[in-house]
């Protein structure tokens, strides 16, 4: 598989785990259109940006919007972000012979809001992908 | 004294007869994104009509909102609902609950812009 793909795979493993199911927060990836018009959601973008260490490495962004329901406060955005901190922040994943790092979190609010009726909160979070040439 | 507390619900809820008003709750597909395999499910929503309910609704900035009253027993967990429908018409479930005290549900539903 090639550095974007396993580093695909790296960080949607954590969204497949049981213990993040439980939490139940509606978890979609960028460009996926949901059948129901969830008034609580995450949407994962995986941004990779410069080249890593060698050609099987990539450095890139995770972000994550976190909607929820407009005029009822940030407080649930911000449970939110403290939940995905603790499945994200300074994870690793190695497997194969490849390493996925995981680093700390920035949270922003968003001005853009895609659907009046929500809220949304942009989580992004620092990522290092090392493979093997 | 909880098979007491059901029996008398059973009995306080045929009490309130046309009061009652059929609707339908839509279960959530969670996610139909499978992020083990990174590939979409087809798994399709799926309804449930129970009987609620219904209190008059609220307008405040322009959020709509309705206060609706279950059965626990017909309902379960509420977070298993994206929406309901009453009178076929679509309303988001809030997230805040009323009340939820293990035999019945209070909580409110909204809807904007109409």
């Amino acid at each position: 598989m090639s550095k974007y793909v396993t580093t695909e795979t790296d960080i949607f493993s954590v969204f497949a785990l049981e213990t993040w199911t439980d939490e139940d927060i509606p978890t979609h990836p960028a460009n996926y259109t949901a059948n129901d018009h969830d008034t609580e959601f995450i949407r994962i973008s995986i941004i990779p940006g410069s080249s890593g260490i060698n050609s099987n490495s990539v450095e890139g962004i995770l972000m994550i919007d976190i909607f929820t329901s407009a005029g009822y406060g940030d407080r649930r955005s911000l449970v939110i972000a403290d939940i995905l901190d603790q499945f994200l922040v300074k994870k690793t994943f190695s497997s194969s012979g490849r390493t996925t790092q995981i680093f700390e979190s920035t949270l922003v609010s968003s001005n853009d809001n895609e659907d009046e009726t929500l809220n949304r909160k942009i989580y992004t979070i620092p990522f290092k992908h090392f493979g093997v040439n | 004294m909880r098979s007491l507390v059901e029996e008398g619900l059973i009995i306080a809820w045929e009490e309130l007869g046309d009061l009652k008003t059929e609707i339908t709750l839509v279960k959530k597909v969670n996610s139909g994104f499978d992020f083990g395999t990174s590939s979409v499910s087809d798994e399709s929503s799926t309804n449930i009509v129970v009987q609620a309910v219904i209190f008059e609704s609220k307008t405040r900035n322009g959020l709509e909102t309705k206060e609706v009253f279950f059965r626990h027993e017909d309902v379960g967990k509420i977070n298993q609902y994206s929406k309901i429908l009453i009178d076929e018409e679509s309303w988001d479930i809030g997230p805040n609950i009323i009340n939820d005290d293990g035999f019945t549900k209070y909580l409110y539903v909204n809807r904007r812009g109409r």
